[in-house]
């Protein structure tokens, strides 16, 4: 805003000065020559420092416009100017007070702002001391920073290689611990075998010798019980041969007992038999009566059989004769039955023949079957005749069925010839009426030239005797050219339409075409939506059934099931025992391998080892990995060794040096160049430089390391100087 | 159970009548899995319900599966988003699928007199003559033994639930497909209407 002001005012007070300066123009100028360096001065920048200089000048300009203005009044003597220069001196004088007015506002405002300006310089440059203090203690800090992490990164890394260091003695150690673990573990077992094996031994004997003594004592026990036993068994002995004295007594005494029940028995037995008897003689004279009784009806039933016998035999002749007899009744009556009709039959056919012999004569006509005969040959004969005929007729019939169709046929072709012959026909004579009404046409025409030409000809031979008729020749002349015109028009306009004729002709023709083409489509398309509409029939029905059936519609709903049902968990439940089962059976298998081996003690550790040792699950599992590890290393080494191979020989071919590594920080260059293979040098990396080694080739390069090595203290120098040193010997 | 089913004599809620519907099934399945034997007899024991005996199973393991199944199937009914619900009976060692019980669901509270009363679907049945029709059911699934074929083999069984495809599947549901039997026999029981829901049940088996 100050400075806005201040180019305000400026150029406020230039345009015053400025019009001031134009309205007194002459007049000025003579005056001003010595004070021309005073406008001239007068210009107005935007420094603070200048506007004292400003007000200055502008006080001195005043003073120097006063005297103008008095030195004015001294030369001009007219009252209006000088009324005039008043009233401008007045003006100017505002001017100048409000101007100061202004110029002391300014410099108020000024001072202020110089104040405040000072304020915040000294506030700045407070602030900037401040600020440059606070840097120089960062920059302390940061220094000291530095130091410390270089100095922790120097005990990082001394402490990262005491514990590389310790990491690999440690390890040593417990390797060689292990080695001795192993070993003492070993002896460990093998004593403990031993040691098992001798406790097992003693146990044994002590067990044993335990065992002699208890059963020593028990010899001397039973010893003792066998002598009781013995004299126990002496006296049972003894009762037992009583005893069997008395049992053999007694059986005997059985035995008698036995045979006297019999022989009583047998006594009461014969007792009742001598009663039966007694009772059966008291009988004995009625039973003589009677025996003589039966012989006699004895006697007389057998006569009476006799007699039947015979009887009998008769009686079967008898029947057998009648039962002939019968038979012999009823052919008879059949064979008269059939007599009749013989004779019937016989009438007949004789009147038959009769009948048929015509032109013979009743007497003879007993020999009547002769004739009969001879009719029927003349009558087969006469067939024989007829159908030779029928079958000649026949022949012929056929014949002339074919000639017939032949010429249908023939008859066929004649009138669609002549059909089309008509069709041409009409064709033709349409054709020929056409031409003949062009014929007639243009015989008109032809008329109608000619009669103009003999017009023209007439004119002519009249025009040719009289040679002023130019006009009208002309006009002729341009009569006949408009007449030729029309007569080309008619002439195209009928070609025209005679070419729309044959183009409706075969449009028409081109339009049955196509109507009969989009007919056939039609047909076979509905054919084909018939087709379609039975299947989609049929298709519904079967879906219709199989929705009865139960099946479902993947559209219409979604099957959903509990996760943990009991289906799946029994299935889970299969799963699990078959796996165990399966584990269970590669166990037992081990073990009978194991068995079969011969190792009797021990088994499950033998087994579950062997176990262990051959490929579970797991085992194969890590065994796979490890192949595929296998082959990631091996395929990484070889793409590191093609590629290292790769950088190595464009490092040579590039650099001219190949550089071999001996050592960890040991390296080899030979040159490109070298005159033989000898010729390396070697360098050594030490604190991540390398330093030059002494090599037999390196003696005879004093010159260059004395000059890029000790002076220039660049390497890649000193190796490019080589090489090119080299490649400069082998050129020349 | 009577107040939650009806108000006054006759009236069904909606959730009676899926209460009704519940029961049933679980009825019916368990008195399936007596009578085809896929469990052993001595895991049942009778029980009164209905008002004839039906044989339920005394296992865990089977009671808890039912019983989240069914919850969910009721809460399915509510929604009316059940069509069917399928007990499939298969053999536990070729998987073959031998027998399937289906239960189909028809909603029928719109159209069959029933009113709206204080905003629900309420249907107009009496309690007594819904029991009979279950009951009748229920026996005849029992009687249906003498004609169905032996299963000799051992199986397990599981439980289908045919819903609209927009559903939501819940945590422990999976989808699946359906069990399909070739050259099934199709039989029919009688059906038994709440008068919200119409229940029809059918067995297919594989005909030997």
């Amino acid at each position: 805003m100050f400075e806005s002001q201040d180019t305000e005012d400026p150029t406020c007070v230039i345009k015053m000065l400025d019009e001031f300066r134009q309205c007194n123009p002459t007049v000025n100028r003579p005056n001003f020559i010595d004070m021309a360096v005073v406008p001239t001065i007068l210009q107005f920048d935007d420094c603070v420092v200048s506007h004292d200089s400003k007000k200055r000048k502008h006080t001195d300009s005043n003073v120097s416009v006063d005297t103008a203005e008095d030195s004015n009044i001294s030369v001009l003597a007219s009252p209006w100017e000088t009324r005039r220069m008043k009233a401008e001196l007045a003006e100017a004088k505002a001017l100048n007070a409000s101007l100061e007015e202004r110029i002391k506002k300014l410099h108020s405002v000024r001072m202020e702002l110089e104040l405040v300006f000072d304020n915040e310089k000294t506030s700045f440059l407070k602030q900037r001391e401040r600020d440059r203090e606070i840097i120089r203690m960062l920059e302390g800090q940061i220094a000291t920073l530095r130091k410390r992490e270089v100095e922790s990164r120097d005990e990082f890394s001394q402490y990262r290689q005491s514990t590389e260091s310790s990491k690999c003695k440690l390890e040593k150690k417990i390797l060689r611990l292990q080695e001795e673990y192993t070993h003492l573990d070993d002896r460990f077992k093998q004593v403990e075998l031993t040691h098992k094996k001798c406790a097992a031994g003693v146990r044994r004997i002590s067990e044993l010798e335990g065992e002699l003594k208890l059963s020593n004592e028990e010899v001397a026990s039973l010893k003792d019980h066998i002598k009781l036993l013995e004299e126990k068994v002496v006296d049972v002995s003894n009762l037992k041969y009583q005893l069997e004295l008395v049992e053999h007594c007694c059986t005997q005494a059985q035995q008698k007992i036995k045979e006297l029940k019999l022989e009583q028995d047998k006594g009461e037995e014969t007792r009742e038999l001598l009663e039966k008897q007694h009772h059966n003689l008291m009988r004995l004279p009625d039973l003589e009566r009677e025996v003589a009784s039966l012989r006699d009806e004895n006697r007389n039933l057998r006569d009476a059989v006799r007699n039947k016998l015979v009887l009998e035999e008769e009686v079967v002749d008898l029947r057998s004769r009648q039962a002939g007899f019968e038979l012999r009744e009823q052919k008879l009556a059949q064979l008269d039955a059939s007599q009749g009709h013989l004779e019937s039959m016989l009438e007949h056919w004789r009147q038959l023949a009769r009948d048929h012999c015509l032109g013979v004569p009743p007497e003879k006509a007993m020999a009547g079957p002769e004739f009969l005969r001879m009719r029927i040959e003349t009558l087969q004969q006469k067939e024989l005749q007829l159908t030779a005929d029928l079958g000649d007729l026949g022949i012929r019939l056929k014949t002339a069925q074919q000639a017939k169709s032949k010429v249908e046929m023939e008859l066929d072709k004649a009138t669609k010839q002549i059909e089309r012959l008509q069709v041409t026909n009409d064709d033709q004579s349409k054709l020929i009426k056409r031409l003949q009404k062009r014929l007639l046409l243009v015989s008109r025409e032809r008329d109608s030239y000619r009669s103009q030409l003999d017009m023209y000809e007439k004119e002519l031979t009249v025009t040719s005797s009289s040679a002023l008729l130019n006009s009208q020749q002309q006009q002729q002349r341009s009569r006949v050219e408009a007449l030729e015109k029309t007569v080309d028009g008619y002439r195209d306009l009928v070609m025209k339409l005679e070419a729309d004729l044959e183009k409706a002709v075969k449009g028409g023709i081109q339009f049955s075409e196509r109507i009969y083409k989009l007919e056939e489509e039609r047909n076979t398309l509905q054919q084909e939506k018939e087709q379609l509409m039975k299947r989609r029939d049929e298709l519904e029905v079967e879906l219709e059934y199989r929705a009865l059936k139960g099946d479902f519609n993947p559209m219409k709903s979604k099957v959903l099931h509990i996760r943990m049902n009991p289906a799946a968990t029994v299935e889970a439940q299969r799963e699990d025992k078959l796996t165990h089962l399966q584990q269970e059976c590669n166990r037992l298998q081990e073990r009978v391998r194991v068995l079969e081996g011969g190792q009797m003690q021990d088994v499950t550790q033998e087994v579950n080892l062997r176990l262990a040792a051959s490929s579970t699950q797991e085992v194969q599992e890590l065994q796979e990995q490890v192949k595929s590890y296998e082959t990631k290393l091996q395929r990484l080494k070889e793409a590191f060794k093609t590629t290292s191979q790769e950088y190595r020989e464009v490092c040579y071919m590039l650099l001219g040096y190949k550089i071999d590594r001996i050592k960890s920080s040991l390296y080899r260059l030979s040159s490109m160049y070298a005159e033989s293979q000898d010729d390396y040098l070697l360098f050594k990396l030490a604190d991540g430089n390398p330093e030059l080694l002494e090599t037999p080739y390196s003696a005879t390069l004093e010159q260059f390391i004395n000059l890029h090595l000790k002076h220039q203290h660049s390497i890649p120098v000193f190796l490019s100087a080589i090489t090119i040193d080299l490649f400069g010997h082998q050129t020349e | 159970m009577a107040s939650t089913k009806h108000q006054t004599d006759g009236t069904i809620t909606l959730k009676g009548s899926s209460d009704l519907v519940k029961e049933y099934l679980d009825y019916g399945i368990n008195s399936i899995l007596y009578q085809r034997g896929i469990y052993p007899e001595e895991t049942f024991v009778q029980a009164e319900h209905f008002g004839i005996t039906v044989f339920m199973s005394t296992d865990e393991k089977i009671k808890s599966f039912l019983k989240s199944v069914l919850d969910q199937i009721q809460g399915w009914l509510l929604q009316k988003k059940l069509q069917k619900i399928s007990l499939v009976i298969s053999n536990s060692v070729t998987k073959e699928v031998l027998e399937r019980w289906d239960f189909k669901v028809q909603y029928e509270g719109d159209a069959n007199g029933s009113a709206v009363e204080n905003g629900r679907i309420i249907g107009k049945k009496d309690l007594t003559v819904i029991q009979k029709e279950i009951r009748s059911v229920l026996r005849q699934i029992s009687g249906s033994v003498s004609f169905l074929p032996l299963l000799d083999c051992l199986c397990a069984f599981d439980v289908l639930v045919y819903t609209i495809p927009d559903c939501e599947v819940p945590q422990e549901w999976d989808e699946t497909q359906p069990a399909f039997i070739a050259n099934a026999q199709e039989l029919s029981f009688r059906t038994f209407s709440t008068s919200l829901h119409r229940m029809e049940t059918h067995v297919s088996y594989k005909v030997e």
